[in-house]
């Protein structure tokens, strides 16, 4: 397997891309009298992946997916798929029997035997709710008429952990906030977030920090409301209220902080063009800094295109394949991070530098 | 505490002071929801359910016959163990979701497509054949036949369906 192609979601471009990188819908189902995957013996876990397996290539318009037994693959292309967004670390190095089937270049999958039977998850660049949905709910359909889902008269899917009960929809918007976070409107953004039921988490999911300032805000409830109307609370409220927040942070900060912004970004910049070791963790921070400069435009040069799929490409797995070299460890690692960074920012400039 | 209104276990509690004077108001989640009462967000759901079953049970006391979830395996995941426990746990399970659901009670929206009943049915029959099993070995038999009885009922309504091919196979 190989996961060359650049992943959509890391495209970088789309509706209000200065705030917005990703949204990513998931729907979660069970099979019907079938034991939930945290109880499932070894028999019934490769029967659930399998029966999934073969919905898949059963469905006229699923067929076309590729089929990755998770089991199988080899524990670099496991990581690749986490660096990727498209698997978590906990579903990539467990134990038991599972899969997944990966359509267009991972803008949706299908994950057997993840805590549900299955998870139909869509991913967009930018801010498109509406379309991931709809793109879950295609598959999602397709599925069902091959497999019969667990449904309650009352709670609705049914699913292994009942904080997804009903719809068992999560919408999660991937934002990146790195002037609110300058400007220390983090603890007012999460006090927010949970009187209005929604999870923050960093960019790698729960219990990670906001590494390069950016943020996965997603919702807590899945019960007692469609999952339209769900997603519109996202697309017609919390969306447009996070880019306006993070737009008018920006504004202000930049009028009351001019000289301290560039010469900022004018650091970053020279730091990514002169390195020659650059551990991951860095070049992310860096990375998100060079972000707030490109919308503060105060760098001319860079993109959010290309800055997206530099937060990819600086990754182990994504920078062994692009740049193959004969050892492999940290240090080498670090040094062939640095040398892509310097090519990356080679023509990259910061404005304003020379006025007075 | 129990709910001001129904008398249900009280979920939400408030103490109001009106002219100096010093009411406390219990609720369960519904009635809050409808007093327009802030609901306590995001509450562990382990911690939830622990707390309803515990007056009753002790940690050890099997939730689910289907599954056989106990009260501390639920605990130590948060994770139900298949389908039927949404029905076994009962009016716990029913508040702990309240709880972690905003107040909401019920589903709204989507219900499923027409499923396969050729691959319910096999799916069904699978594990109708695996509790026959443990029936058996664990020496029940009065379980195992009425599993025996469910099995063959299966066996007589996939009949004509196999003969018709309806799922293509
Ligand atoms: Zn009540
Ligand atoms: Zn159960």
């Amino acid at each position: 397997m190989r996961l060359v192609t650049p992943s959509i979601w890391t495209a970088g471009e789309g509706p209000d891309s200065d705030v917005v990188m990703s949204t990513r819908v998931r729907l979660a189902r069970n099979l019907q009298e079938v034991t939930f995957i945290g109880r499932a013996s070894l028999i019934q876990a490769t029967e659930t992946a399998q029966a999934v397996q073969r919905a898949v290539a059963r469905s006229e318009s699923l067929k076309g997916m590729n089929w990755l037994d998770l089991t199988a693959i080899t524990a670099r292309d496991r990581a690749l798929l986490v660096e990727r967004g498209l698997v978590g670390e906990h579903f990539s190095t467990a134990n038991h029997p599972r899969g997944m089937a990966i359509a267009d270049h991972g803008e949706v999958s299908i994950l057997a035997n993840e805590e549900d039977h299955v998870r139909v998850q869509a991913v967009r660049s930018g801010s498109r709710v509406a379309q991931a949905l709809e793109a879950a709910r295609d598959v999602e359909q397709a599925l069902g008429q091959h497999l019969p889902f667990a449904f309650h008269s009352r709670w609705g899917f049914l699913t292994a952990c009942p904080t997804n009960v009903g719809t068992g929809l999560r919408v999660s918007v991937m934002v990146s906030l790195p002037a609110m976070a300058l400007t220390g409107q983090v603890p007012r953004l999460q006090r927010a977030a949970k009187e209005l039921h929604l999870a923050i988490r960093g960019f790698r999911g729960e219990g990670t920090g906001h590494e390069a300032d950016l943020f996965q805000v997603s919702n807590q409830i899945t019960l007692g409301r469609s999952a339209s109307e769900l997603a519109d609370d996202f697309s017609r409220a919390i969306v447009p209220e996070l880019v306006e927040w993070e737009r008018a942070a920006r504004r202000a900060y930049l009028q009351a902080n001019r000289w301290p912004a560039i010469d900022r970004a004018a650091r970053e910049v020279a730091m990514l063009q002169s390195c020659r070791l650059m551990a991951r963790d860095e070049a992310m921070k860096r990375l998100g800094r060079v972000r707030l400069g490109v919308s503060l435009g105060l760098i001319q040069g860079a993109s959010y295109v290309q800055l997206s799929s530099l937060m990819l490409r600086i990754q182990p797995e994504h920078l062994a394949i692009e740049r193959p070299a004969a050892s492999h460890g940290v240090e080498q690692d670090r040094l062939e991070r640095a040398r892509l960074l310097r090519e990356s920012f080679a023509s990259v400039s910061v404005s304003g530098c020379d006025a007075s | 505490m129990r709910c001001d209104v129904c008398g249900k276990p009280a979920s939400v509690h408030e103490i109001v002071i009106n002219n100096g004077e010093k009411t406390e108001v219990h609720l369960c989640l519904e009635h809050a929801v409808e007093a327009g009462l802030s609901i306590p967000s995001a509450q562990p759901i382990a911690k939830l359910l622990a707390g309803q079953v515990r007056k009753k049970q002790r940690p050890v006391t099997i939730l689910c016959p289907h599954c056989g979830l106990s009260l501390s395996d639920f605990k130590k995941s948060a994770r139900l163990g298949c389908p039927h426990c949404y029905d076994s746990l009962g009016e716990s399970l029913e508040a702990a979701i309240m709880g972690t659901q905003g107040g909401a009670s019920a589903h709204h929206g989507e219900s499923p497509t027409n499923a396969s009943t050729m691959e319910a049915n096999r799916l069904l029959r699978a594990s109708l054949v695996r509790e026959l099993e443990a029936a058996v070995s664990a020496e029940q038999y009065e379980r195992a036949a009425g599993l025996r009885d469910r099995l063959q009922s299966l066996a007589e309504d996939d009949g004509p369906e196999r003969a018709t091919g309806a799922d293509g196979q």
